[in-house]
């Protein structure tokens, strides 16, 4: 009996789970309240939810036929949650993407394509940055641009003035860091107390901004292939261990894994830091008018890394047409405006982010006008190309491969995988 | 109540006999019955499924294909997967035994009539409620190789501490002090009420006896501890087989795409595996497969243990 | 019980020392908590890091109850609790019971097999569970947050191997007076097994009260939500205010800590009362 209950039990769930039984997306009951239609979209950002609501309540009182759920969900566990209920064919109608998942979730089917849509409406892609819609294409177009971040060098002006040293400006190369740094760090016996730079291990922060700054490209345009082993890049990554191990003007790899490097700059600690730009708000916090923000400095080109979350649809949503419609208003210049006000990102709407830049009295404007020179993040269509990037880069700052040897195993590995994707 | 009331009439009776055994089996079947039932829908379904989905190479798309044993073949050759094996059975043959001979002790001394003991049982299950952040923060800070408590403490007796949790030669070693740390609350509280459970009778017959203080602890307290410690060495053993929590908190996470270099090589565990093929890259076949040979491992151990059991632990 | 009377005082200085020293290190986590709760946002991210805080700042306690619904979290968090707890320690007590004490076919492949459900890692299930709650339309209810966590084949093993301590003479005394199993179980057996249950009892409610993974997957609604994804759903994506998420963990722990104080005094009360009757 035991038997025959386990086999029924088996069949069941594999006809259940494993086929594509084609069973209701969203909100297990199908989503019909008074007559409209539920949208339940999902967002993983706690800092963010009152504009998420704001941005629902204006949604539901300009149209009568849908309404629109905002849920925010599971933060840090946000796409663990999000794989396991789109593998169960359930999930929200409307999701927040970032980056470096959206591969993952595109490659299983478990997203819309919008190109149809957006020819037929001739829904406009072009207010948004360029590199964010490659970011989120694949056969076409699966994201909406919500908002996006770039890179900035962050630097205490209080230890500046104490050194004596020049804040930076936006014509400040490689070597201006450099020496920069070795005067900011005060040394204290065999140890500093108090460091110029933070070279911290960052890919997107701190290794992919001086690899485009020297001409490598993170990835190649076809997401197949990446040569990191070049002269340049070794250049690039040697100058960054040489902060550490040779300047000793950064904390090194072990020291900043055993001290969070943006609580050494919120310490005062250490004298300037490149982050993204949702450190912004709170560098501000901890430091107040102390801290400034100023352009990456520049070697072979001036360049940055540019990156953004979308709003991405889900592909078994029982209600495409509105599950479009909403998304059509989130992608709006009404919506970004919303956004903007609040400080916390900045809007993907071309032309909405001065208010971004008026909520902190900083220098945020370059975070803008980096986005001119921009690359976008690296993704690539199997999320396991990250993992020898991650494995010899933490190596290189540990002190425990030279950055040529890291190099090379970053690049003959990563293409191994990268070779093997469709 | 009424049949059971005349056994010892009845019992030479072959027919009765075989009807009091049915009646027996019913009760058993009765007692057992919501538990069985409820583990069958909520557990062990979904556990024949994730044996079915380790045939497969299942991604958690929609199409799913079966491809035999091609994952236990893979296994075979996944050098991480195979060092996460060894690096599994390293920590829990280390610290089993110690967490356990620590929790007897702890256990033992704090059953005794002492000043403040209701104190300390509550302090010694306080990392078990504490919030797993803030225990993974205190100790990193403790750890800390240039400003840590630890190393400072060493420093007053002349010892150059090392980089508990930066270096890939301590950081296992690191995890493995907090597990036993954390782990003696839990199994105090299975063994006190072990030693709790010691009718007062059985000590007030040896102490007419003359028995001393030791003797009564190891013809008395030992023996009818047996079952709790037995119980705790099996479940202490399938949780360390298990381990996964401690070391992702306190594996230094690198940004963009999950951990990587020699510390997470260092203690890369078979669930951190599972956990990292299935969740990170939505191998979820693969994942599975791997659960399953952890599986075999932990059911042989403790087939082995249930076996052995019979030549120490005491029931009544 | 072994008095203290018979060991010598440097013995004792020296278990005190011992024990004092182990105290500390786990009461330091704790501490910690705590004082975060009550730092400055920038004292929160000072290396080293602040123990005293030299302005406490009490305003993360009342930003908590602004920005979540915190007493609906309670609510949800002992409801589900107490669901959990109350059939879990009857029925798991029951089929110890049964495992240890009655004869019939089966009993020792069907034990090994519930034995066997603790050594799969509850990763791989996660998925498979999940699917099932789709199926039962049970996605957000307080059904899938506290049905699937009733039957535990941990509490089953853990009361057997107490059963099985029990003398045999008690239940052939009650078996000759005309008892049936249940009689035995629940009269006789059961006020043995205290000290047992109660460790059982705290232990289902300490998981099911920290329980995250389950809930923060079959919940949806913030209505639904429970204390330990309620804390969770406070860190940003980017960044994590450390005082406001202590403050909630302290928030969430203090009934943990009444409780379990309440239930030794308790325990402690249960066994002499089984003590005399033994």
């Amino acid at each position: 009996m035991m038997r025959r209950l386990v086999m029924a039990s088996l069949f069941i769930l594999i006809t259940w789970g494993a086929t594509a039984c084609g069973s209701g997306s969203s909100n297990a009951d199908g989503g019909k309240s008074g007559g409209k239609v539920d949208i339940v979209w999902w967002f993983p950002a706690k800092e963010q939810e009152a504009t998420m609501k704001k941005i629902a309540e204006d949604f539901n009182k300009k149209q009568d036929h849908i309404n629109l759920k905002p849920q925010l969900n599971a933060g840090a566990d946000y796409y663990t949650k999000l794989q396991t209920v789109l593998a169960a064919k359930n999930g929200p109608d409307i999701m927040w993407m970032n980056g470096p998942n959206f591969p993952k979730f595109q490659s299983k089917g478990f997203l819309m394509n919008y190109d149809q849509k957006i020819n037929k409406d001739s829904f406009s892609m072009d207010n948004y940055p360029a590199s964010l819609v490659k970011l989120y294409s694949k056969d076409g177009v699966y994201g909406i641009p919500k908002d996006y971040d770039t890179i900035g060098l962050f630097y205490n002006k209080e230890l500046f003035d104490k050194a004596g040293v020049a804040y930076p400006t936006d014509k400040w190369t490689w070597d201006d860091l450099r020496s920069a740094a070795l005067k900011l760090t005060v040394k204290s016996g065999k140890t500093a107390s108090q460091w110029g730079i933070a070279a911290n291990l960052s890919a997107q922060e701190v290794v992919y901004p001086f690899l485009v700054e020297n001409g490598v490209q993170p990835i190649s345009d076809d997401r197949k292939s990446l040569k990191y082993d070049t002269p340049e890049g070794i250049e690039a990554v040697q100058f960054l261990f040489d902060l550490m191990y040779k300047d000793m003007s950064s904390p090194d790899g072990q020291y900043m894994t055993d001290n969070d490097p943006l609580q050494l700059f919120q310490s005062g600690k250490v004298a300037m830091i490149m982050s993204g730009s949702w450190m912004a708000k709170p560098y501000y916090d901890a430091l107040k008018d102390k801290v400034d923000v100023q352009a990456l400095p520049s070697h072979k080109k001036s360049a940055n890394i540019i990156h953004g979350v979308a709003w991405v649809g889900n592909a078994n949503a029982k209600h495409p047409d509105e599950v479009w419609e909403v998304l059509k208003y989130l992608g709006s210049k009404e919506v970004a405006m919303l956004q903007a006000q609040t400080g916390t990102v900045i809007p993907a709407f071309n032309g909405t982010q001065d208010a971004w830049v008026k909520a902190m009295p900083l220098n945020l404007k370059i975070f803008i006008d980096s986005t001119q020179i921009a690359e976008p993040y690296p993704t690539a269509f199997d999320p396991e190309w990250e993992t020898p990037v991650t494995t010899h880069l933490t190596n290189i700052w540990l002190n425990k491969e030279s950055p040529a040897d890291g190099l090379k195993k970053i690049t003959e590995e990563a293409n191994a995988v990268l070779a093997a994707t469709k | 109540m009424s049949l059971a009331k005349e056994p010892q009439l009845v019992l030479s009776r072959p027919a009765v006999k075989s009807a009091l055994r049915t009646r027996e089996m019913l009760w058993g079947y009765f007692f057992i019955g919501p538990v069985v039932i409820g583990l069958l829908i909520f557990t062990i379904i979904p556990i024949f499924a994730s044996l079915v989905l380790s045939f497969s190479n299942w991604d958690g798309s929609s199409e799913i294909k079966f491809i035999g044993l091609h994952n236990f073949f893979q296994m075979f050759s996944d050098k991480v997967y195979i060092k996460a094996l060894k690096v599994t059975t390293f920590y829990t043959v280390v610290t089993v035994p110690i967490t356990i001979i620590l929790s007897v002790v702890v256990a033992v001394l704090l059953n005794r009539k002492m000043r403040g003991r209701d104190v300390y049982r509550l302090i010694f299950f306080l990392p078990s409620v504490t919030m797993p952040v803030a225990i993974a923060v205190v100790w990193k800070w403790m750890y800390n190789g240039s400003n840590g408590l630890i190393n400072f403490l060493l420093s007053t007796v002349g010892i150059d501490g090392p980089n508990w949790i930066t270096d890939e030669r301590f950081i296992l070693m690191s995890v493995m002090i907090i597990a036993v740390w954390a782990g003696i609350g839990y199994n105090m509280i299975i063994l006190l009420s072990g030693l709790q459970g010691i009718p007062d009778t059985y000590y007030e017959a040896a102490s007419l006896d003359g028995a001393t203080g030791w003797q009564r602890f190891v013809n008395i307290t030992v023996p009818l501890l047996t079952p709790a410690i037995f119980f705790v060495m099996v479940t202490s053993l399938i949780g360390a087989f298990q381990v996964f929590d401690l070391v992702f908190m306190l594996t230094p996470q690198a940004t963009g795409g999950g951990a990587g270099g020699v510390l997470q090589d260092a203690t890369r565990t078979a669930v951190y595996s599972i956990y990292q093929n299935g969740f990170t890259w939505f191998k979820i076949g693969y994942a599975s497969a791997q659960a399953w040979v952890l599986f075999v491992i932990i059911f042989l151990i403790t087939m082995a243990q249930m076996y052995l059991q019979k030549r120490w632990v005491h029931y009544e | 019980m072994a008095g203290e009377k018979g060991t010598g005082i440097a013995t004792r200085i020296f278990i005190h020392f011992i024990l004092v020293l182990g105290a500390l290190s786990m009461l330091l986590p704790f501490f910690w908590m705590i004082t975060t709760s009550l730092k400055t946002y920038t004292d929160s991210v000072q290396i080293p890091p602040v123990w005293f805080p030299k302005h406490p700042d009490f305003t993360w306690y009342p930003k908590i109850f602004q920005q979540v619904p915190f007493g609906r979290f309670y609510l949800n968090t002992i409801w589900v609790t107490v669901g959990r707890a109350v059939p879990q320690v009857i029925f798991c007590s029951m089929a110890a019971y049964g495992f240890a004490r009655l004869r019939f076919p089966g009993r020792s492949v069907i034990f090994i097999c519930i034995l066997a459900i603790l050594m799969v890692p509850s990763q791989v299930l996660l998925i498979p569970q999940y699917f099932e709650m789709v199926r039962f339309h049970w996605v957000d209810t307080y059904k899938a947050l506290i049905i699937p966590g009733i039957f535990s084949a941990y509490g089953t093993f853990l009361l057997r191997q107490f059963f099985m301590t029990l003398p045999k003479e008690l239940e052939e005394a009650a078996v000759i007076d005309g008892c049936n199993p249940w009689t035995i179980f629940w009269r006789i057996m059961l006020p043995l097994t205290v000290p047992a249950l109660a460790a059982l009892t705290f232990f289902v409610v300490l998981w099911s009260w920290n329980d995250f993974i389950w809930p923060l997957v079959v919940t949806n609604d913030e209505a639904m939500r429970v204390l330990s994804v309620g804390i969770n759903s406070l860190q940003g994506v980017y960044t994590s205010q450390q005082p406001l998420l202590m403050a909630g963990a302290v928030m969430a722990t203090i009934p943990l800590l009444i409780f379990f104080i309440v239930l030794q005094k308790f325990v402690i009360k249960g066994i002499t009362f089984s003590g005399i009757k033994g």
